[in-house]
């Protein structure tokens, strides 16, 4: 006997198969629009994250003795403007429509209009990698290269931060931290490896130890690839607050920035010990505000912190925070010619800090501000993210990604 | 040879096209609105109460024809009073639901959880119960409040006691979230300014039950009055606990405790409680009239503070889309232009940080209710 097709007429008038399949259809499409229960209609949240409560022995190895403070500089080759075609222009760009300036000073050597920056990395083989509200981009060749989960490029979005430990990028993002030696293979890490949270938002690579900010604590990646994790209840207390806005290494000391203050880690000590933290706050300090948006060590040593309420530098040596002294800071804001209190990002350049806000970049020399707005080249004025290779200031808006020469600013 | 496809089958993919296709026209015709609050747990009463205010101010925008022809859906998500998980929500309410506004949360540590995740999203928040002054002084550009924050309640409070009470020395007993730590500090610098002493101020964490410990600390400094900056259920427990130790004294509190909630717990003992109270229902005339009718109808009991301020809140969202809808601008333009509104909740307006710009009244509790009463 031939096998009927299940879609074909039946001789007899009757095809039970079909229309049996018909009304299973139906009802699967009827339940899916219609039928859903109010409760129904709420997502479900991810799982909760896993159990951090097992006591923290391990430390992270200390610097080499006399080592000095890993510097992102010293370690990434110049990525020379002028070396490769820039992606856009600036003569392209200033003619790319009415809404944008007709011309643009010569210090910008690359724009590259972009979807909202997070973060940015000019990597150790020369290409600049750019973390985005949609994903990740890549700058090479003159090319810039976007690769999100809408194609494929890369499973997450958003990206929220970067770091290069030499051997493989680490993309950190709301869904686990992804590492990748290709940018095209991506290997992804989450609680259930050992992260604090699935929600990174800061990345900082020592030179010998990962660190990684989450939404609940700090991780950090010991060399053998184990994460061990610091949480406000590991460290009992020390950490003062879940989540963490910024990681800096600093000798022996681990800067943490979370939303109760500057939480400093003495990693020769284990974090459960209370002892082994002191964090500085608003309330007993004259630091400008206790969220901490971004943090940066100058190679002199010096600790700067951005705040909502402005650009703070410590002035007191950490040794003697651990002693009792009271921490001082050094501030700059409204008051001091910065276009916001709000700062978002720090980069210190040799004598110079150059700041992001949301209303400009800034350059401060010797106390004094220069302010650098859309009327001035950038491509929006919301300064989220700052990097620096030598010679050139990478610069993120929400516009986009642009490179400062800094010798040509200069003159 | 025989046909593979005839009458029925055809009838069959009519059907099925047509579902598809009203299921997309469906989907595509929604405006859709993140809920972050807590549904479940002990911080719930505040949650529910403001998803009842929501869903009465959903069904009259939809029932007036939706926004721009848009049917508003809102997507609740529970965070049960926890800031991880309120966070979570956020990345999942932005990220995977793609809402175009969140509101919530309601405790303050929450909120500023949620607020980091939508300012650098772009997606505007507007919270109607959390008051810690930082969510609107930390220049953000997506963040909106349309509730008075602490620092006009500790301000309003502290005023009273101090002038009207003559109340000369203030003992505080605070939770040590990121809202009764600021509530207490605010009130703190408040009442030090009008010349009223401080002679202790203990936190407690959420979730305890026994304050008695705390509550003989505070007892033996003999302070002529205590304020109470916590959430409904252990204030409610405080206050009981202090009057079972013989405290007399009278009590003061934040909007935490404005809710049936604290009321309900607390019992007698908070009997002359004076707590903030930033919805006098008594202000509003008739739209303030009708909406408490409505909401008696659809749930049977009667709206408070947080249900109002979630009612207003979603139609100042709903006049934020419009607005952007009509000039072409974004909808965090449009919501910061609201510089003046007439609320259920009254009069109210925000002002350039995004903040809620009306003063706030006081309560006190008589015979089991709140009693409105002059500042």
């Amino acid at each position: 006997m031939t096998p009927k097709h299940p879609l074909a007429r039946d001789p007899n008038g009757s095809n039970l198969a079909f229309w049996a399949g018909l009304i299973l259809v139906f009802t699967l499409l009827y339940s899916m629009r219609f039928g859903r229960p109010e409760q129904a209609a709420t997502p479900q949240l991810l799982p909760p994250v896993a159990n951090t409560s097992q006591p923290i022995v391990m430390t992270p190895p200390p610097l080499p003795p006399n080592a000095p403070i890993p510097r992102s500089e010293e370690r990434i080759p110049v990525v020379t403007p002028g070396d490769k075609p820039p992606v856009v222009t600036p003569a392209q760009f200033a003619g790319t429509g009415p809404s944008v300036m007709r011309s643009i000073p010569a210090w910008w050597q690359v724009v590259a209009p972009l979807p909202a920056v997070r973060a940015i990395l000019p990597a150790p083989d020369g290409q600049v990698w750019v973390a985005t509200e949609d994903g990740l981009a890549r700058i090479a060749a003159g090319q810039v290269t976007q690769m999100t989960p809408r194609d494929g490029g890369f499973p997450a979005r958003p990206a929220t931060s970067l770091a290069h430990d030499g051997a493989a990028l680490w993309i950190g993002s709301y869904e686990g931290l992804f590492r990748t030696t290709d940018g095209r293979r991506f290997e992804r890490f989450t609680a259930a490896d050992g992260l604090a949270h699935d929600m990174v938002w800061t990345l900082a690579w020592d030179g010998a130890i990962l660190w990684i900010g989450t939404q609940n604590g700090i991780s950090f990646r010991l060399p053998d690839g184990r994460f061990e994790t610091v949480t406000k209840r590991i460290s009992n207390g020390g950490l003062a607050d879940l989540w963490i806005g910024a990681v800096a290494r600093l000798g022996f000391w681990a800067l943490c920035g979370n939303d109760d203050g500057l939480s400093i880690w003495d990693t020769r000590q284990p974090a459960a010990n209370p002892t082994a933290w002191h964090t500085i706050d608003m309330f007993a300090t004259n630091l400008a505000h206790n969220w901490i948006l971004s943090l940066a060590v100058s190679k002199a040593g010096a600790v700067w912190a951005a705040t909502p309420a402005g650009l703070c530098r410590l002035r007191t040596p950490i040794e003697q925070l651990f002693t009792g002294t009271r921490a001082e800071w050094e501030v700059f804001n409204r008051s001091r010619s910065m276009p916001t209190d709000r700062v978002d990002a720090v980069v210190p350049v040799g004598e110079d800090v150059w700041a992001g806000c949301p209303e400009g970049l800034v350059r401060i020399r010797g106390g004094l501000t220069r302010v650098l707005t859309p009327a001035d080249g950038l491509l929006a004025s919301d300064v989220t993210s700052l990097a620096l290779s030598s010679g050139t200031l990478w610069v993120g808006t929400s516009g986009g990604v642009q490179a400062l020469a800094l010798d040509a600013f200069d003159r | 040879m025989k046909h593979v496809f005839g009458f029925p089958q055809l009838v069959a993919l009519l059907v099925i096209g047509s579902l598809i296709w009203a299921g997309l026209g469906t989907g595509g015709n929604t405006l859709k609105i993140g809920v972050i609050a807590p549904l479940s747990g002990s911080t719930a009463v505040y949650g529910l109460a403001m998803r009842n205010g929501l869903n009465l101010a959903a069904t009259a925008i939809n029932a007036a024809g939706g926004i721009g022809g848009r049917t508003v859906e809102l997507v609740y998500l529970d965070e049960s009073n926890d800031k991880l998980v309120a966070a979570e929500a956020t990345r999942e309410l932005i990220y995977r639901q793609n809402v175009a506004l969140v509101i919530g949360a309601v405790s303050s540590d929450a909120t500023m959880n949620v607020q980091r995740i939508c300012e650098r999203a772009r997606v505007p928040l507007l919270t109607s119960v959390s008051t810690n002054p930082f969510i609107t002084r930390v220049g953000f550009r997506y963040t909106f409040r349309c509730l008075s924050d602490d620092t006009v309640q500790a301000e309003s409070l502290a005023r009273t006691a101090v002038r009207r009470l003559n109340l000369r020395r203030v003992a505080i007993i605070h939770d040590s979230n990121k809202y009764g730590s600021m509530g207490a500090r605010v009130y703190a610098e408040k009442a030090a300014a009008l010349g009223q002493a401080i002679p202790v101020s203990v936190a407690f964490d959420s979730g305890m039950t026994n304050f008695s410990p705390l509550l003989e600390s505070i007892r033996q400094q003999n302070p002529d009055g205590l304020l109470v900056w916590g959430l409904a259920r252990e204030s409610a427990l405080i206050v009981r606990q202090a009057r079972e130790l013989g405290m007399r004294m009278p009590i003061l509190g934040g909007d935490g405790m404005a809710t049936t909630g604290f009321l309900d717990l607390a019992g007698p003992a908070a009997e002359g409680a004076l707590v903030t109270m930033p919805f006098n229902p008594t202000r509003g005339g008739e739209v303030t009239r009708r909406f408490l009718e409505d909401y008696q109808r659809a749930y049977g009991t009667e709206a408070d503070s947080f249900a109002a301020h979630g009612y207003d809140a979603l139609q100042l969202a709903a006049t934020a889309f419009r607005t952007a809808g009509e000039r072409g601008i974004p909808v965090r333009e449009a919501l910061a232009g609201i510089s003046a509104y007439q609320g259920v909740t009254g009069p109210g307006g925000l002002d350039a940080t995004g903040n809620e710009t009306r003063p706030v009244e006081l309560s006190v509790v008589k015979a089991g209710r709140f009693v409105p009463t002059e500042s």
